[in-house]
């Protein structure tokens, strides 16, 4: 615990990145994805990651769990040092880190509710207990009807319910999620962050979603980190980094977009930087725009 | 052709059919427990496998490539020692399962190596990150998540050994290989080498038929 500012207490840390760097090394030669990143998210919070692809931001997610193993700097989980652990040690630590990401990655040969026992029988929780618990999660991202479809009888926005429920099984304190949305049509997403949202609330739990979609940070995101060629430009809540009126990432994301939505958008990231509106009022005016 | 119903023929042809069914079934299923763990290890090892060793998945991929590249009817002949060694002699099908080994074990190595690699990666990266061990992985995740693309390797491997079996009669093996060579080469009688062939074809059309239909209905991919 550490005070902020005067009444606010800040609840610990659960991840600290301490000068974390990540180079590739490859026969085309040297990419430093990563560069001296330091950042510390607390506790409970929802964390977004934005940039633009190939910003890093896979890289840094998955330095999270050591899926990739950062070429310099420290991982620190709930009080543990990731990078200085053994590999079952680590294989340990995993199990209170989820992650889901944009493929799904489910076992194709498996039903839901066997996709979702595979991290408690991994773990040596007894068959019976494990189906019991993964029913329950099932039920809870709401596929009580879809516990013995395969992944491929189920739509995209019902693999990443599956891939939730599977994260959520072994109760991690951490859940990493790597644009997970970004396969998804907007209805869909909109469901997911609902989903995720509530999870977050009822269970306490640390969320950390990765995206290049603005409105993926705006919908559900407490704090935001911009990430920008392996560097670590800015954080802070969403409408410091998103408002910031010589924000770049406004102007990347803005590309592409029909011109009334992007005027729209602008308007609305400068309301919110000024702190003239609060995010629902500025989505109402986004629209009216 | 009135001939071929004479019950010693039959007879023939039957024990040849048992003799070429058992040195199939014996040397795939000695191979698969040989090359299902060598596949995996090249999988495994490989410099983007979960447990990198690159320079001993190369050393492995060479053996495997030096043994493949002799012909199988070469083989034979050099690994005599070897099979004397083993079964006290160099004729009959059971002599004939150690070259038959030899051969199949690479083989079957590399089919199985093709099957592991099919996977999707981010699904062995999912299972690393929930916590799974290297022989979790493979146990609960590769070899079931390639389950049915293994069987229609391994429907694929059997027919080929078929064919190898069938080649060994050249050199004193038995079963219908040995009925066709010597009945149909050394000694003529072209009937009774087309019976021993026909025979032969129908068993690998048997296999592959039986195995496909076997590999698809497991598959849960398809819906
Ligand atoms: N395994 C890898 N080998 C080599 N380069 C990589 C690898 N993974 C990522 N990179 C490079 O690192 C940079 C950051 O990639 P990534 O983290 O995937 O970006 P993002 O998720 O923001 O799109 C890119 O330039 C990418 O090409
Ligand atoms: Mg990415």
């Amino acid at each position: 615990m550490r005070p902020l500012r005067k009444g606010v207490i800040m609840s610990e840390d659960i991840i600290v990145l301490q000068q974390l760097s990540k180079c590739f090394v490859s026969e085309q030669g040297q990419v430093q994805a990563l560069q001296a990143i330091n950042l510390s998210i607390r506790k409970g919070e929802i964390f977004g990651i934005i940039g633009r692809s190939g910003a890093g931001k896979s890289t840094l997610v998955r330095c999270i769990n050591l899926l990739e193993r950062p070429s310099e700097g420290r991982v620190i989980v709930d009080g543990q040092e990731l990078t200085a652990l053994s590999p079952a040690q680590l294989r340990k630590q995993r199990h209170g880190i989820g992650m889901i990401f944009q493929g799904f990655h489910l076992l194709m040969q498996k039903t839901a509710l066997q996709n979702v026992c595979f991290p408690l029988l991994i773990t040596g929780v007894p068959r019976g207990e494990a189906e019991k618990r993964a029913s329950a999660l099932l039920d809870e991202v709401g596929l009580s009807d879809k516990k013995n479809a395969y992944p491929a009888q189920l739509s995209g926005g019902q693999m990443q319910r599956v891939a939730i429920a599977r994260a959520l099984a072994t109760n991690p304190k951490v859940l990493l999620c790597d644009e997970a949305t970004s396969a998804l049509d907007p209805e869909t997403t909109q469901s997911i962050l609902d989903l995720l949202r509530e999870i977050n609330r009822r269970h306490g739990i640390t969320i950390v979603v990765i995206t290049h979609e603005m409105r993926v940070v705006e919908e559900i995101c407490h704090r935001v980190a911009e990430l920008k060629d392996g560097l670590l430009l800015r954080v802070g809540s969403v409408e410091e980094v998103l408002g910031d009126p010589s924000h770049q990432t406004v102007e990347r994301l803005t590309i592409g977009l029909p011109q009334d939505e992007e005027t729209a958008l602008r308007v609305r990231c400068y309301l919110l930087s000024e702190g003239v509106l609060f995010e629902e009022e500025g989505a109402a005016i986004g629209r009216s725009v | 052709m009135a001939a071929l119903f004479d019950p010693k023929l039959l007879q023939l042809f039957l024990i040849g059919l048992g003799e070429t069914a058992a040195m199939t079934l014996a040397s795939t299923g000695i191979s698969y427990l040989l090359g299902l763990p060598l596949g995996l290890l090249l999988v495994l090892t490989d410099r983007d496998g979960i447990m990198p060793k690159p320079s001993l998945s190369r050393a492995l991929g060479m053996v495997i490539n030096c043994i493949r590249s002799l012909p199988f009817i070469i083989l034979l002949v050099v690994v005599m020692p070897v099979t004397r060694a083993i079964t006290g002699t160099t004729v009959g099908s059971k002599a004939m399962l150690v070259p038959l080994v030899i051969a199949a074990t690479p083989y079957i190595a590399r089919v199985v190596e093709g099957s592991i690699r099919e996977i999707d990666a981010g699904v062995i990266e999912a299972a690393q990150a929930m916590g799974a061990s290297p022989l979790q992985i493979v146990l609960r995740v590769m070899l079931p998540e390639a389950g049915p693309s293994l069987l229609i390797g391994a429907t694929v491997a059997t027919t080929t050994i078929l064919g190898y079996s069938a080649l060994s009669g050249i050199v004193g093996g038995g079963g219908l290989g040995a009925i066709a060579i010597n009945y149909g080469y050394y000694r003529r009688t072209t009937d009774i080498m087309m019976v021993a062939v026909v025979l032969l074809v129908l068993l690998v059309q048997l296999v592959q038929e039986f195995g496909g239909r076997i590999a698809r209905r497991s598959d849960r991919r398809l819906t």
